[in-house]
């Protein structure tokens, strides 16, 4: 297992660092250069040139990529070029408010989907039909038009949560679990719609299996069989479709956070990139890449624990 | 048997480990949401707690549509429009209030020589800046002596070049500064008011990159950088120690960014936001199911005629050829079908702008026959083309007036940029731009630092009419004003420097629960911050 964990941990650097790189190469291949964003639209050539001189654009790019590696192993993602606010700073009052909402969608899909899935294998019939259905058109709908629809209902009509905005935990923690209450259940409608067909089909199949089979010949009691050892055999595909989906719903929070006008990384990008805002870009682009890269390791892991095969192929 | 109580042992032994990875990884999970929410630190706190939360007691919650700051805290670097955000944390020379007059502000006492060439102004004494230093005439000098900065949009008109341009400012004596223009100014306060008037403090003139993270003003508030995350939400603090503090009526004014259309009128219609602005046409009839709205015009949409020398494009130098385009547009009908709520209009002044009049929509109206003839008169009886750069698709404006103009035989032939920079660069080479324009309630400033003396006649051309009206307008008060405002008026629309479509209105939402009714800065686009009270 130590050498698996090590294995993957190697591959987890090389990956961010291969990130850093494209990110690095990308913005230099770029029409514009940071002096023209800092000098601002109508600056002269001159002086867009004295801005890059100050900024050590001219530089040989390999000189500027050590220097960048040496800030980044520092914590230091520099500076705004439009407002010379600090980067990671920023990204890490950011990072917060993304994480939490896609790790909670995440894991309300789970929980749903799970269940969902679970009672359409178990059950079938009528009510099996209907959530293999009904996650069909879950599945079918725009995030976007889930989200308008949930803000009608439960913050225009009901009242129940605010339309829009976000809530520190640290200044009101119910005020918190309110402002994410509307965009993680719209997240979530997509994402538990996954987990249930894919809980369904899993377990379908662990029902199958000479194992449970052999469970049943010898009188193990059926919830025993369906929720302990079928459920572990459906488990591994669930895991691994949760893992993405977290990563998914991280790199795409753009819409969402657009929505719910929430302060998030999908927000920074987006103004970042319409700003040709380099440093805050590249920022972003490696905060996503080792949050993705970390949630992979971690999903590795449980799934290699979950499943012996793995870590021995 | 044995067999069978092997299987059995190794299922019950792999199965417990994976729950207890499971029940590990969860714990994790949650403990990982909870501390990364715990460490939210400065997250931003737009929004409020709780459906209909955000208008706590003291706390004015304001939702924008764009980025208030997007490039940092130095208002000059803005235009007009942004002074609802900047004048809470700046104050300005003079500043326009909902009425549409212009009032002093840092300024207490102004007048002008004879010839209007010389203004002196008297400052307010008892200002204080963030450091605590005081308002004095020297750093009004310096902040005015900026002027030729060209990334200062505030200072467009009165930079080297513009319109209204200051050649001098002088220091009479600590609290008197002495301002020299090129032309004759009769209304000076018009040059010098909301954005393009407001001083920056001592600190933030000496270095203006510090202004890109720290406000220096002399506001009734201040920037809380804890509770402002940028692009986001900016949370601005009362300063008790300001001298127009009593003047406000918020302990703190919270501006969320919703750049979402839907969810900024989301935002006011479930009382997240006190007050949103600018709603998108789109969105008003759900905010006044719930809420309220006021609304503004001061927009005018249209083809501003750049090439009125036919450099590129002879057929432009005729006056006729460029009437035809203004007889040829049928605002009524595409008023009717894209934009309910416009106004349709043939002429550059807003409605409620000083020097608007009725008469020239009514004697520029839509004609087609007129359009043919006056082409003819040209020379052009076989119609004439005009080409007119877009990037990407064409608006449905466009469009549709493409249709209306190929009756009469006007082609609009749509050229697609590949960037940006080819689009500004097209009004060196289109005779015709288009698109909205804010005129506001100065249209004889917006005339002088656009129309006549700025990018839409690059070419320089002139015209004796425009030309005498806007120096009258410039030059004149009162009913003299007012006539020379009119004249500059039908000049514009009589000699085709610009084909007028529509008026468009800018449209703001609010809570009357919360807030009173929110009032423009006269008919300019921007709400009066300091005019918004609770409600009563």
């Amino acid at each position: 297992m130590l050498a698996y964990v090590a294995k993957r941990l190697a591959l987890a650097v090389g990956t961010v660092l291969a990130a850093v790189v494209i990110v690095f190469l990308l913005v230099h291949a770029s029409d514009t250069t940071p002096g023209a964003v800092r000098a601002g639209a109508g600056a002269t050539a001159e002086r867009v040139a004295a801005e890059n001189e100050a900024l050590g654009w001219n530089r040989p790019l390999w000189v500027q990529f050590t220097d960048y590696l040496g800030q980044l192993v520092q914590g230091d993602l520099g500076t705004s070029l439009v407002d010379g606010r600090d980067i990671a700073a920023d990204l890490a009052d950011r990072l917060p408010v993304t994480a939490s909402i896609a790790l909670f969608a995440t894991l309300l899909s789970g929980l749903v989907g799970v269940f969902l899935g679970v009672t359409a294998a178990v059950r079938g019939g009528r009510l099996g039909r209907l959530i293999t259905t009904g996650s069909g058109v879950a599945l079918s709908l725009p995030a976007f038009w889930v989200g308008i629809l949930f803000v009608y209902l439960l913050s225009l009509q009901l009242g129940w949560f605010p339309a829009t905005g976000y809530t520190e935990f640290s200044s009101d923690p119910l005020g918190w679990l309110s402002s994410i209450a509307i965009p993680v259940i719209t997240l979530a409608v997509g994402g538990a719609a996954i987990i249930a067909r894919t809980a369904a089909a899993g377990m379908r199949e662990a029902l199958t299996q000479e194992h449970i089979r052999t469970l049943r010949a010898m009188g193990t009691p059926r919830w025993r069989i369906r929720y302990v050892h079928a459920l572990r055999y459906a488990s591994v595909p669930v895991v691994s479709t949760l893992g993405i989906q977290f990563i998914a719903l991280f790199g795409g929070s753009v819409i969402i956070e657009n929505l719910f006008a929430l302060p998030g990384l999908g927000q920074a990008s987006q103004v970042a990139a319409s700003s040709s805002d380099f440093p805050a870009l590249v920022g972003v682009v490696v905060v996503a890449t080792v949050v993705v890269v970390v949630t992979n390791l971690l999903l590795d892991l449980v799934v290699a624990a979950l499943d012996p095969k793995v870590r021995t192929s | 048997m044995i067999k069978i109580s092997r299987l059995r042992l190794r299922l019950r032994s792999s199965a417990t480990r994976p729950m207890s990875v499971r029940i590990g990884a969860a714990t994790i999970a949650l403990a990982t949401a909870t501390t990364l929410a715990a460490c939210g630190g400065n997250g931003g706190g737009g929004g409020g707690g709780g459906a209909g939360s955000a208008s706590a007691e003291g706390t004015l919650t304001f939702a924008y549509d764009a980025d208030a700051a997007p490039t940092g805290y130095d208002p000059l670097l803005y235009s007009q429009g942004q002074f609802t955000f900047f004048s809470a944390m700046y104050d300005a020379l003079f500043v326009t209030q909902a009425d549409g007059t212009v009032a002093p502000s840092l300024v207490t006492e102004f007048s002008n020589n004879p010839e209007n060439t010389q203004t002196t102004l008297s400052l307010r004494e008892g200002v204080t800046f963030t450091d605590g230093s005081p308002l004095d005439a020297e750093l009004v000098k310096v902040n005015l002596d900026r002027r030729s900065d060209e990334d200062l949009e505030a200072y467009g008109a009165i930079a080297p070049g513009g319109a209204s341009e200051i050649t001098d400012v002088t220091v009479s004596d600590p609290q008197t500064v002495v301002i020299t223009w090129a032309q004759p100014q009769a209304t000076p306060e018009n040059n010098l008011v909301d954005t393009a008037g407001i001083i920056v403090g001592p600190a933030g003139v000496a270095d203006p990159s510090s202004l890109e993270t720290t406000p220096d003003g002399s506001g009734a508030y201040t920037l809380n950088a804890d509770e402002t995350t940028r692009a986001s939400t900016y949370t601005l603090d009362k300063n008790d120690e300001a001298w127009a503090a009593d003047e406000w009526s918020y302990d703190t004014i919270v501006f969320d960014v919703i750049t979402d259309p839907q969810a900024l009128a989301n935002a006011v219609v479930s009382g997240q936001a006190d007050v949103a602005t600018v709603l998108d046409p789109t969105t008003i009839d759900l905010v006044e199911q719930r809420q309220r709205t006021v609304s503004v015009g001061g927009t005018i949409v249209g083809f501003p005629v750049i090439d009125k020398t036919g450099a590129n494009n002879p057929a432009f130098a005729s006056e006729q050829v460029r009437l035809a385009m203004i007889h040829a547009t049928d605002r009524e009908t595409l008023v009717n079908d894209l934009h309910d709520g416009s106004r349709p209009t043939s002429q550059l002044f807003p409605e409620s702008a000083p020097g608007f009049d009725p008469a020239i929509d009514e004697e520029f109206a839509y004609d087609p026959d007129r359009a043919r003839e006056l082409l003819a008169e040209a020379g052009f009886p076989d119609g004439i083309d005009v080409n007119y750069t877009v990037l990407g698709q064409p608006d449905e404006d466009a469009v549709a007036i493409q249709g209306q103009w190929a009756e009469v035989g006007i082609r609009l032939n749509f050229v697609t940029a590949t960037s940006t920079d080819q689009v500004f660069a097209a009004v060196r080479t289109d005779p015709v731009i288009f698109g909205p324009f804010t005129v506001g309630a100065q249209p004889a400033g917006f005339i002088a630092g656009v129309l006549y003396g700025g990018f839409m006649n690059m070419q320089g051309a002139t015209e004796p009419e425009i030309e005498s009206s806007l120096g009258a307008a410039l030059g004149a008060t009162g009913d003299a004003q007012e006539h020379a405002l009119t004249d500059l008026n039908r000049a514009i629309t009589a000699n085709g420097w610009f084909v007028p479509v529509y008026e468009d209105f800018t449209y703001a939402g609010y809570n009357a629960e919360s807030v009173s009714e929110p009032a423009f800065a006269g008919t300019n686009n921007y709400l009066v911050l300091s005019e918004i009270q609770p409600a009563s």
